[in-house]
Order: C-alpha cells, then structure tokens, then sequence
C-alpha cells in the first residue's frame, strides 16, 4: 500500500495498515502540555475529582512545561505553576521549567524522534513535523490522553507541498508560509496534515523548516510533518545521540491535493490586521507607522531569525521612541546566542533580549496600547493578542521587523540589505 | 438518544474562514458571566439577535467555518440562547475539535449556504445525514458525523464521554 507520512505514522501506532478516513483510537508516544489558567489546573480537577484517577501506566510518555506566565509576574501566576508542580510529582509526569517555550524544548532536549505521534492541547505542536513527527493538537480532549492515554481521531488526509528552488536575499520561511496562504487559501490544506517535500525543502536550514511546520493552522491545517534528510539526521544525532531511519511518503501515495511552490519566486510579506489569514505585500503597507517589534514565540525566535534580523540591525540602532524585543525560544538558544555574540549585538542595536517565555505572544509581557502598532514574528495577529483589543498586530519575517525597527515605519528588508 | 435538530436558521454566514470570536467580540473572550455572553451574542450582525432567535434554532456557517484561534465564550453564548447546533459547509479543524469535545453537534454540510436563507427551516436527519429545507423541499446529504462526536453529544461532553465510553469499556 502507498502510504502519504501521516498514514505511516498511524498504522505503525495502531500496529495495523491505516488510511485516511478511519475513526481509531490511538496511543499517542507523547502526550504533552503547558500550564495556564484553565488547563493542567483544570486536568488535575478532572482527573482527580470527576474521573477519580490516581495513576496512569506509563508516566514516561507524559511531558510538561512551564513556559506561558513565565517568569510569574504575580502570586496567582505563581500559584498555577504550583499546581503544575504537583500535578507532575503526583503522576510521575517530567517536567520542564525556565527551558524555554515547550514546542521547540520537546525537540532539543531529544524527546522527539521521526515517526512520533505527539498530542498537545495546542495545535503548534505541530513545529515538531521538521523532526519527521507528527504532533497534533486536540484541544479540550487533552484530558482524553491524560486519563486514558489514547486519543480518539479520524485519521486525516494530507495535503503534499512540494518545494523547489531556492529563498532569494531578504526572504525567510516566514514570509514562505504566509505566501502559501495566499496562493492556496487558508482553508487549503483544511483537516488535512501538511506533508512538506522536494528538493526546496533540503535548501532551507532547521530552523527554518520548524518555522514552516509551527505554523500549519493557519493553512488549515491538522498539523504538518516533512521528508527527513542529512540535516535533519544531523540535528537529531545532537539531540537524542543517534540516527534514525528516514521519513518519507511511498510514491504513488494519495493525496487530497498537491501544490508546488518555487521559493525563487516568494517576496517579502507581511499578515495584516485582524486576522492570520490576510496576507498582503509589503509594498502594500510600505511607510506605516510602526511603535514597537518583537523578534520571539514558538513559530520564531531561533538562532537563524536573530541572525537575519542582525544582517540589518547590526551597526546601526533602532528608531527614536520604538521599543524591540528580541525573545529566544528556548534558554538553549538564549545560550547559543550569547556563545555566538548575537546577544550584545543585539543589545547594542537598541533591542532588549529578554528570557525564554511564552508571554510577549499573548501580551502579557510588551503589551500593546490603545492604537499602537506592532510588528511580530509571534504566531497570531487577532485584536488583543498582545494587549489591547484596539491595537494592530502586522506579522512579519525577522528581516522586516528589523528594517522597520530602524525606521519605525514598515520598511521593505531588500533595501536595507 | 441523539437531540432533535430542527429549526430556524438563526443567522447564514456566507464568509468563509469566519473568526467565531467574533459571535461576541474580542473584548468578551474573558468574559465567563453567561447573562453577559448572551446579551451581546451576535449584535454586531443583528443588533436584535438575542431578542429574535427561539430555542432549536441553529446557525449556518461557511467554509472553513471556526478559522483563526477560536474561544469558547461565543459558543457558550449560542448556546445559552437555545441555538442548538452550527450547520457549516465545512469546519476549522481547532474549532471542530473543540466544540465537539464539548459535546456540541456540528454537522458538515456542503452546499448549505446556497440552500438555506434566514428564517428558513431545516431539519437534520441523523440516519441518513441529511438536511431538509422544510420551505423549499431541498435535501442535501452531510459529511458522515464521525462516532465519537455522537458519542460526545449523547454523554454531553469530553468527561461525560470519558466516564460513560472509555474508562468503563477499559473496566
């Protein structure tokens, strides 16, 4: 049979050939979650008080982080990370806190290895597909894999997009994602997994290709996952001390659609205002008036976004009055950072780099005011996500945040470069 | 058993990836008081919505139906004012995977938009999947409602299907 990545994946969890449209019960390998108000606070109540459950079989499959809230900026903040620490120590569950944001320490810390089925409530697990994996995101049936350690899903059908040729100057795999939605619609790849392949793909660095896969919701889709190949063997020998066999779709493999995407021809981007969907050009918002960027999150925030951001940044210093955070994704790479001298180049380009958290995503760091306007590599660009409902979020790759820092108006990178 | 759906089609949402935050605003996702959530449900589209629509009625959605990063409030709210199930042409997978843990029907329905104006009434079949239009005599067949969302709608959500499905079945 002519398997796509996913239906592999899946049969070899079910221990049966599996295909697209089935409705199975799956063990996933790893079952992983944040804290924040209203999740593991509330898992523990259900498993404890309304399921009555005080042991799970295998506690070595479940993985934990505190990374939203983080560092506890009050008492109450302080106080669900208290209750995450006891639900971990109750279960046996491990637990990762000051790590960095969650989606991408599951992969450097060698937890992720090609092949795996991961659940999440939150559906950027699926940043984890560059490694070969499939994470997915199941939202308030999390307490469906805490309590039975299986997950009910009809297994989804997968969208094959092929890339070829190679980034021009100035271009990121962010501004790639976002050039696909608008070729292909938000809703192209709807329900489906994301399967990234071809020659184009072998081109772009790891760092870019989580970028890629962190983001497949926006597309649609269920979650994305990518052919394996040098680079990807080479990250994951550094990370969990050994090579795996590679991943692949068998020819001939079904496909609900299959697009092919020249990265020659993708141009800068930005998404704006007031939805994830709504890709435009730069040239289209050319000279906007900018107050403040951010440089972070789980879809950004790697070595590779600091150094673009730095092709630009570096001698030269931010605008009068604009504020610029520069937020590392996991403390690993806020390390690497400062081993390569990134870090005070930085700071002297006028950015303040802040530790590894969740919170400059969400607005509960660098908030936004009344009729502000941002620039952000963060995942969401909807009113409120980083403060006020009333301020403006443009998404945008690391070469446009820091062109735009320099001038405080949105600023095409390729002149700058 | 599964629950009735036959009603008005409270609202049709042609646009497709509609942002269901937007059923009560962006400045309700906090909001928890229900009183609240239904006084401002939809007003934005109807500023008499929560006065106009009876309990059965339910909504008509577009494609792709949920798109964004979709919270509960505005769900909540719909049902709070008796609308007892989304009709959409097709759902956002987050938003699908969400309310149906919540134990709330929604049923895939391609073509409803073009079938269905506001005020008509359908009926769904649970059966044979089907839609009718009670004023037009259309029919349309739905998207199969996979067993584990009617599981969730018979036991009225995620704990309810855990306790009364998974963990008994498991002894």
């Amino acid at each position: 049979m002519n398997q796509t990545i996913a239906e592999k994946i899946f049969s070899r969890v079910a221990g049966r050939t599996i295909s697209a449209g089935t409705e199975a019960i799956f063990p996933p390998d790893l079952i992983t979650a944040y804290d924040y108000p209203g999740y593991i606070d509330k898992y523990e109540t259900q498993m404890v008080e309304e399921l009555g459950i005080t042991s799970v079989k295998h506690p070595e499959r479940f993985v934990l982080f505190i990374d939203h809230l983080y560092p506890a900026g009050t008492a109450k903040a302080q106080q669900i990370h208290q209750i995450t620490r006891r639900f971990a120590k109750r279960y046996g569950f491990k637990l990762h806190e000051g790590d960095g944001i969650g989606h991408q320490v599951i992969s450097e810390k060698g937890y992720v290895k090609p092949g795996m089925f991961v659940t999440h409530f939150d559906g950027h697990i699926s940043t984890i597909g560059a490694l070969g994996a499939l994470g997915i995101g199941i939202r308030n049936s999390m307490i469906e894999a805490f309590a039975t350690e299986e997950v009910s899903l009809v297994v989804p059908g997968s969208v094959r997009i092929n890339l070829e040729g190679a980034l021009q100057r100035g271009v990121t795999s962010r501004d790639v994602f976002h050039w696909i939605v608008r070729e292909i619609g938000p809703d192209g790849c709807r329900q489906a997994v994301i399967e990234y392949g071809g020659k184009g793909l072998q081109s772009l660095e790891m760092d870019e290709r989580f970028t890629l896969c962190n983001l497949a919701m926006f597309l649609g889709g269920i979650s994305a996952v990518m052919e394996t190949d040098e680079q990807t063997d080479q990250y994951l020998e550094r990370t969990t001390g050994k090579r795996h066999p590679p991943v692949f779709a068998d020819p001939g493999a079904r496909y609900e659609r299959e697009v092919t995407i020249n990265l020659s021809d993708v141009e800068p981007v930005l998404v704006a205002p007031p939805s994830p969907a709504n890709t435009i050009s730069i040239s289209d918002a050319l000279g906007t008036r900018i107050d403040s960027g951010y440089i972070g999150s789980c879809a950004s925030g790697r070595i590779k976004d600091f150094q673009q951001a730095l092709e630009i940044l570096e001698g030269k210093h931010v605008a009068e009055y604009f504020r610029l955070n520069a937020v590392p994704t996991t403390t690993r790479i806020q390390a690497q950072m400062s081993e390569l001298g990134l870090t005070p180049k930085l700071i002297n380009a006028g950015a303040q780099v802040h530790v590894s958290t969740c919170d400059f995503c969400i607005g509960q760091m660098g908030a936004l005011s009344e009729g502000e306007r941002s620039v952000s590599t963060g995942t969401l660009n909807i009113p409120g996500r980083m403060g006020s409902n009333r301020a403006e979020i443009f998404t945008a790759s690391p070469y446009t945040i820091a062109a735009t820092a320099i001038n405080g108006k949105i600023t095409d990178p390729r002149t700058m470069l | 058993m599964l629950p009735k759906i036959q009603g008005r089609a409270a609202w049709v949402f042609q646009e497709p990836n509609f942002d269901i935050d937007l059923i009560v605003g962006v400045d309700h996702m906090k909001t928890q008081d229900v009183n609240i959530l239904k006084s401002v449900c939809m007003t934005s589209f109807d500023p008499e919505f929560p006065d106009k629509v009876r309990a059965g009625d339910v909504i008509i959605g577009g494609k792709n139906f949920g798109y964004g990063h979709p919270h509960y409030p505005s769900c909540r709210a719909l049902r709070a004012l008796g609308i007892n199930a989304i009709i959409a042409e097709s759902f956002s997978p987050g938003f699908y995977r969400g309310e149906s843990s919540n134990g709330y029907p929604l049923i895939e329905c391609p073509g409803i938009t073009s079938a269905v104006e506001r005020w008509q009434t359908i009926s769904f079949n649970w059966e044979t999947e089907q839609i009718s239009v009670e004023e037009t005599g259309d029919v349309l067949q739905c998207q199969r409602v996979p067993l584990k969302s009617k599981d969730l709608i018979l036991t009225g959500g995620i704990i309810g299907y855990l306790k009364k499905v998974r963990l008994e079945k498991e002894g």
